[in-house]
């Protein structure tokens, strides 16, 4: 048994999966263990929350307001990723460089300040919303292309070039094929970021309801029960979609987790 | 033995190169000529050796047309046009492939700019598969590979896609005794295939290198009187093989002096 439990302690060690099971059942049990004993004001019981969930889907209509969110989320997604790709390959030539260098630093802006910028530029809550998510993931993942492009040694370049490839089926061969699976993962660390800004941007425009209102309103009359239920919904939504891109990348890119060690 | 040397296939003139105002080679100056032997086809091979740092792998990008000198040229071909990224074969130190394309895929990339016709390709795809004990791995991912079978198909890759030329840079690094064997058989069956086939090994292992090449190029840099190196590599020694009687020889790493030339060799290494 000492043996075994032994190598999970030892970095980058191997371990059998019912060794890790089990681990991840302890830990668990652990963790609510001590969130049922803590007599803590501020965390309600898992009890409490699972009412306050009941109640949300009942009388607040959760279940259409996380639609809302989620495909605010998806289409902020889709549209940013389709502006930022493009931006980000248009990098390799010299002429765009200063572009995708200025847009990614966009990131240092707040979106609350930009509301009002993108509230005269923009007709509706909701393409007020869809702006605004946009222009906050386009500067995130602009960023992280950039330094992916940036980062392609030397020789995958001479590879191509002896393979008697122009510069056009370099760029097409080594960037943007090659670079495939490390979008999928941009798309991952991205969407989490768009994730948590969600809730801020549907704050600054709530006439059409959304996650960040019913969270804020819950907020405001001090439902910690309720808000802790939101918060768990969303993480576990979250969760579910990360999870969804990576099953996308396996499917479609199976090469790419045939270097990472298992 | 009976042989000529003929029409010069490879020139290289007066080649320098300065990187960060750091002078890494100063004019460099060596031609290949196309060796005939008569009733056979007899192609060249010349081992590129040379202390480490010392400015091979460059002067082996400038030959391949990837890496343009700061003056100088690299003349090839019987016409001896300037050279231009594509007409040399170049297996890089670390065997890069297309990782998100399969074996196949990626053999098929390289035939295409040669091979228009699809079923012509095909076949030599497959032709090159059989040749290289690798046609069970056709359609796996260069990840799942071994060393040793990535890089057979990045030779397998220029060959498709180069004409005549094919420059390896570290070819027996990280192999074992077999393979090494058989890779250097392999190189002796590219380069008999055709009369202007010539393969230029970059290398750090004299011996085998020595083996299966018909000239040596040792490149290395002067030194002062004070014995500190002046920068500026260049092709210091050029050994002529045939002309000693150790060329094309099956069991060369027994003839006395074949250990000779290598011992002349590395003594030379001293002072470079
Ligand atoms: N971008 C660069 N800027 C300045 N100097 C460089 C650059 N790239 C390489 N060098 C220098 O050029 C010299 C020659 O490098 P090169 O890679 O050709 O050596 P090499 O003979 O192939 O060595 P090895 O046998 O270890 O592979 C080295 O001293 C290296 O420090
Ligand atoms: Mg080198």
């Amino acid at each position: 048994m000492l043996t075994q439990i032994k190598p999970l302690f030892i970095p980058n060690s191997r371990n059998n999966r019912s060794v890790i099971t089990l681990m991840i059942v302890l830990q668990v049990v652990v963790f609510l263990v001590i969130w049922f004993a803590s007599k803590s004001t501020i965390f309600p019981t898992p009890v409490e929350i699972i009412k306050a969930l009941g109640r949300l889907f009942e009388e607040q209509n959760l279940a259409y307001e996380l639609w809302t969110s989620t495909w605010l989320c998806i289409k902020a997604m889709g549209i940013a990723i389709i502006i930022s790709l493009l931006i980000a390959y248009a990098t390799v030539i010299p002429f765009f460089k200063p572009i995708g260098f200025l847009i990614s630093k966009g990131r240092f802006l707040t979106l609350v300040g930009l509301s009002f910028v993108f509230t005269q530029m923009t007709s509706g809550s909701s393409s007020l919303k869809t702006s605004l998510m946009v222009f906050g993931i386009t500067v995130f993942f602009v960023t992280a292309m950039v330094s992916i492009i940036q980062s392609v040694p030397k020789y995958e370049f001479y590879h191509a070039r002896t393979l008697r490839m122009n510069e056009w089926q370099v760029v097409w061969e080594i960037i943007v094929l090659g670079r495939l699976d490390q979008v999928f993962e941009v798309i991952r660390q991205t969407f989490a970021i768009s994730w948590t800004m969600l809730t801020l941007v549907e704050g600054i425009s709530r006439s059409e309801g959304g996650i960040g209102p019913l969270l804020l309103n819950q907020q405001k009359y001090l439902h910690l029960d309720a808000v802790f239920a939101i918060q768990f919904v969303i993480l576990l939504i979250g969760i579910l979609l990360d999870w969804g891109i990576g099953q996308m990348k396996e499917f479609f890119l199976p090469y790419s987790s045939l270097t990472v060690e298992k | 033995m009976e042989y000529s040397k003929n029409e010069c296939i490879l020139k290289i003139d007066n080649v320098s190169l300065t990187l960060d105002s750091k002078i890494i080679l100063q004019n460099v100056n060596a031609e290949i000529k196309n060796i005939v032997r008569p009733g056979m086809t007899q192609g060249q091979v010349v081992g590129f050796l040379g202390p480490s740092g010392v400015g091979k792998t460059k002067l082996f990008e400038i030959m391949a047309g990837l890496l343009k000198p700061t003056s100088g040229n690299v003349f090839v071909g019987e016409a001896q046009k300037p050279v231009a990224p594509g007409r040399m074969g170049v297996v890089q130190q670390n065997y890069p492939l297309f990782h998100h394309r399969t074996v196949m895929g990626n053999l098929e990339i390289a035939a295409k700019k040669t091979i228009s016709d699809s079923q012509k390709r095909k076949d030599k795809i497959f032709e090159m598969l059989d040749r290289f004990h690798l046609r069970q791995h056709a359609n796996m991912y260069p990840a799942q590979l071994s060393g040793g079978q990535k890089q057979r198909i990045a030779i397998a890759q220029q060959l498709l896609c180069s004409d005549n030329f094919l420059l390896m840079d570290e070819p027996f690094s990280g192999l074992d005794i077999n393979m090494v064997d058989e890779v250097s058989e392999m190189i002796c069956e590219i380069s008999n295939a055709h009369e202007h086939n010539t393969i230029i090994i970059v290398s750090h292992d004299i011996v085998s290198t020595a083996a299966i090449s018909d000239t040596l190029w040792i490149m290395g840099r002067d030194r002062d009187a004070q014995n500190n190196i002046i920068p500026g590599a260049k092709i210091k020694h050029t050994f002529d093989l045939i002309e000693r009687g150790l060329a094309w020889q099956p069991d060369i790493k027994k003839i006395p002096a074949f250990n000779e030339l290598i011992n002349e060799v590395r003594d030379l290494f001293l002072y470079l």
